[in-house]
């Protein structure tokens, strides 16, 4: 996919370089720059094309000292790595260390390399990344404060709900009072929900996987919703019954999107849920496909695209948090979850969930020292649990690249390895 | 990290440090789930990974 992008990103390497009289000083002639150029366009081929190969590494040319900052092109927004100190040990510098370490103008050129290989990346995914961000940042900002404010909203819901049993007692047969007690019930109840959402956001726990029958799950979330005149259309394939997940976060993220599709149809309409098994990914992995389906007015365009972002809300009593616990949810089932209008009005959601249908977590497991790395994976492993241990960082960088994982558990402080910067 | 990050927005990170100013960073911030300090407390490691082991 991104082979045709390297004859660019190197010709913009190189005029970045050119634009410093220093660095143009490096080479001698235009011969000079060409054959560094086909030497990049090459690396970038091999780099892309699966783990690093250790001859290629050995084999790679000492990145020449030009004096210029540290920076890749700057056209490709590049974030540089620090320079690793240069102690005088300059044997070191040619030769590696006694470790076995990697030469220090060894490491700088893999460093160069990871970020044009970065730079590509953010490009590439920089707007869905981005996006990605902001939401998880709003989300842990709202989630810092969420659980202090939901339990302290806890106490006088209390007394409320106990305030409105004590009145219904009270009541007898007094229509008008009776009439008032309810509403204040609904509106205790919307309240407790927010409660729940904001407690689920602060909390956000992992899932605990377990066998879910899904027809009685999804029985069970459509009873949730009193108050409504639509009926429940559900479909799931013979071979898409149970479904390995966290039960309580499944049906949240039912309940809620069953709540979106009530509240959407102003009519007394069907809610249908289709489930179907599906493959997910480019390693095709087996997932079941849930799909909730009414007959509402369907997204707008701008809603479409801010549906999944904290506090975005199209309904006059909602606070925006459903959706973006919905899909947080989701993804920790190694899943998605998406929007979508299609034509007669009708709009639905889609969720995915793959991976959890095995119950199996795979987790990348860096450390340099190759004894840690050794026990934590014999600790860690289990018929539930898959551990790929790395003690050499630029393996694990080649390794992560190409292969899927849930958990990475990474040293922080390795060679090659840029940490959090 | 960054590359794996950027390959991975979904997945889960968790960073491991002897170093105690490494473990004092703010998870949230730094978009990692957790810091974890060495030597490892197995429990506290099994509780972020969110899976008996």
């Amino acid at each position: 996919m991104l082979t045709p992008a390297f004859d660019s990103i190197v010709d913009r390497f190189y005029v970045a370089i050119d634009a410093n009289p220093e660095a143009r000083a490096v080479f001698k002639d235009e011969a000079q720059v060409a054959r560094q150029k086909k030497l990049l366009r090459s690396w970038l081929v091999r780099f892309f094309a699966g783990p690093v190969r250790r001859q290629l590494l050995r084999g790679a040319r000492a990145h020449r000292p030009c004096a210029r900052p540290h920076r890749a092109p700057a056209a490709l927004r590049v974030r540089v790595h620090e320079r690793h100190p240069v102690g005088a040990d300059r044997g070191r510098r040619r030769r590696g260390g006694r470790d076995g370490s990697m030469p220090v103008a060894l490491q700088q050129s893999i460093h160069r390399l990871c970020d044009v290989e970065l730079a590509i990346m953010l490009e590439t995914y920089r707007e869905d990344y981005d996006r990605a961000l902001r939401t998880a940042e709003r989300l842990a900002t709202l989630g810092q404060f969420a659980g202090t404010v939901a339990h302290e909203m806890r106490n006088p819901l209390a007394v409320l709900s106990t305030s409105s049993h004590l009145l219904r007692r009270n009541a007898g047969d007094q229509p008008n009072v009776l009439r008032h007690v309810d509403r204040i019930e609904r509106q205790i109840a919307v309240c407790g929900q927010i409660v729940d959402d904001l407690l689920a956001l602060a909390r956000d726990r992992p899932p605990s996987f377990e066998t879910v029958e899904l027809r009685p799950l999804f029985e069970f979330a459509w009873a949730q919703l009193p108050g409504h005149a639509h009926s429940l259309s559900l479909s799931i394939a013979d071979d898409a019954t149970v479904l390995s997940a966290d039960a309580s976060q499944l049906r949240q993220v039912l309940v809620n999107l069953l709540q979106n599709a009530t509240q959407a149809m102003s009519e007394p309409g069907i809610v249908s849920i289709e489930v179907t098994r599906t493959t997910l990914g480019e390693q095709r992995e087996e997932a079941l496909r849930i799909r909730v389906e009414d007959c509402g007015e369907g997204f707008s365009a701008d809603a479409l695209e801010h549906l999944f972002e904290p506090l975005f809300t199209t309904k006059a009593r909602g606070i925006g948090l459903g959706l973006p616990l919905c899909q947080r949810v989701v993804a920790k089932h190694r899943g998605t979850l998406s929007a979508a209008t299609a034509s007669r009005a009708a709009r639905g959601w889609t969720s995915s969930c793959r991976g959890a249908e095995r119950g199996v977590m795979r987790v990348l497991l860096v450390d340099d020292n190759a004894e840690l790395a050794d026990n934590l994976a014999e600790l860690l492993a289990s018929d539930q649990t898959q551990v790929y241990a790395h003690s050499d960082s630029v393996a694990a960088l080649a390794w992560g690249r190409t292969h899927d994982f849930d958990t990475a558990l990474l040293d922080v402080r390795m060679p090659l390895w840029a940490a959090w910067s | 990290m960054r590359l794996l990050r950027v390959c991975h927005p979904d997945a889960r990170f968790i960073l491991m440090s002897a170093f105690t100013q490494d473990a004092q960073l703010d998870p949230l911030l730094d978009h990692v789930d957790a810091v974890l300090v060495k030597p490892l407390d197995l429990s506290t490691l099994v509780e972020a990974l969110g899976r008996g082991a």
